[in-house]
């Protein structure tokens, strides 16, 4: 797998933003216990605070054109410190990995195959991480648009399906929120599926340096804002207040579809794509982090990461005197699967951590640091040239 | 059982990852692989004997609640 630059499109990038978010998406759960029928209102609020994040983003990436979030690092804080920062990076995109693998475990043994083991279930599914990996994280990417078509195709059938069950009063009384639940519902929604797009930052230089970076993640988030309020609309309406009780709104919404007898059990539609939107982001996140360690200890920036067998790239590579790397995908994948065992004991342990600490977590890493780095660089007046003088 | 499988998997790891670097004499590589692996390695070992791993988002959130106060209520 090698990061080729101008590989993927900026139309490919959006709709790559828009499927590694829906995964989250389609389980709202976490934030309609929260502001119940008022929910749909925080992806509009949440979209507006990720702006901010997303502008961190672009300007940093502007002043860098055709360089990852660690090489930012390398070049902004020096090979030291900028290595200490990228450590922290790496941290977050593996937990975010194990966290998306425990939760993709949880639904199918919960939900699914009651009988299955969880160590199953997320190994199988991260051997499919690993293969994606393998042949490339770009032809992921390309894939972004039919699993893009297929998610809101779905959302599109089980809607109309569900038309004769919905009763729209369900959305009354209109924004009876507690001020504290407003900000939290817009602070869980900008922090936990919006604000990481940070992953992205690590394969932007895919789109080639004459491309802006800004308008396809910015358009991908308003698409994914967009699903998220219509997604939250159709399961308020069709739950009730129900809606704030379970977890999973979306797959319990499905349960309701039944077309003459004849038509029923759509949620297992609603598995397939959850599956296949959980697969995208937790390789995208893997990608990230193995890119990261990779560029980390071959100290060269857009390595080789996954050499392949004949060895012919390598000696290319030697020829044009590059450092190689060691291969890390397949032992950074099996890291992922013991973390993502050991990470939370139960469900329960996971939804407190989701409600109450996450959002925290994820902007200390998602704009905190974005934000400083962005700071010196202006503040340091460093920006591509300099770093070529250098 | 467990280490029996745990064992297999990371033969099959080595075994698709290390001839590439051997042949090349790639052995800085290696050396860093055989770190990494071995981590991994203990890691499995210890999940394999059930042994309790302590989880570091576990501690996360407790610095986070309890150092920095910075957590929402749970609904």
């Amino acid at each position: 797998m090698k990061l080729e630059k101008g590989s993927i499109s900026p139309k490919e990038l959006m709709f790559s933003v828009f499927c590694f978010m829906q995964g989250t998406v389609l389980r709202s759960g976490f934030i309609i216990s929260v502001t119940r029928q008022d929910s749909w209102a925080m992806a509009i609020t949440g979209f507006l605070l990720t702006l901010p994040i997303l502008a961190v983003y672009t300007g940093l990436l502007r002043r860098f054109p055709g360089k990852n979030l660690i090489e930012i690092d390398d070049i902004v804080f020096g090979p030291v410190f900028g290595k200490i920062l990228s450590a922290f990076y790496l941290f977050f995109f593996v937990s975010l990995a194990a966290l998306n693998t425990r939760d993709l475990g949880n639904f199918v043994a919960g939900y699914m195959m009651p009988e299955t083991p969880i160590a199953a279930v997320t190994l199988i599914f991260l051997v499919g991480c690993a293969y994606t990996l393998r042949k490339g994280i770009e032809n992921l990417m390309h894939l972004s648009v039919l699993f893009s078509i297929i998610a809101m195709g779905a959302l599109a059938v089980n809607s109309i399906l569900l038309l004769k069950d919905v009763q729209p009063e369900f959305l009354r009384p209109f924004f009876q929120l507690k001020f504290s639940e407003f900000v939290q519902g817009t602070v869980s929604v900008a922090a936990v599926p919006m604000g990481e797009i940070l992953a992205f930052t690590m394969i932007t230089p895919m789109l080639g340096k004459d491309k802006k970076v800004g308008k396809p993640l910015l358009l991908g988030l308003a698409l994914s804002a967009t699903s998220m309020a219509l997604v939250i609309i159709r399961d308020i309406i069709t739950l009730g207040p129900l809606v704030a009780i379970v977890s999973l709104p979306s797959f319990e919404s499905m349960r309701y579809v039944s077309l003459a007898g004849i038509l029923t059990r759509m949620e297992s539609i609603y598995a397939v794509v959850l599956v296949i939107l959980f697969l995208f982001k937790v390789s995208i996140l893997l990608y990230a982090f193995v890119l990261g360690l990779t560029q980390m200890l071959s100290g060269k920036s857009s390595p080789r990461i996954n050499p392949d067998p004949a060895g012919q790239s390598y000696e290319a590579e030697q020829r044009r005197g590059r450092r190689s790397a060691p291969p890390l995908v397949l032992i950074s994948v099996a890291f992922v699967f013991f973390y993502s065992l050991f990470v939370f004991e139960s469900v329960m342990e996971n939804m407190n951590w989701g409600a109450t600490t996450a959002p925290f977590f994820s902007l200390t890493f998602e704009f905190l640091l974005p934000a400083v780095s962005l700071l010196v660089v202006c503040l340091r007046k460093i920006d591509k040239a300099q770093e070529v003088r250098a | 059982m467990n280490l029996l499988l745990v064992i297999i998997v990371f033969i099959g790891i080595a075994l698709l990852d290390l001839p590439d670097m051997i042949k090349n004499k790639r052995w800085r590589d290696l050396a860093i692989y055989s770190v990494i692996f071995l981590l991994v390695f203990v890691l499995g070992t210890l999940m394999a004997f059930d042994v309790k791993v302590p989880s570091p988002i576990k501690a996360i959130q407790a610095f986070y609640q309890n150092v920095l106060h910075l957590s929402f209520k749970a609904s």
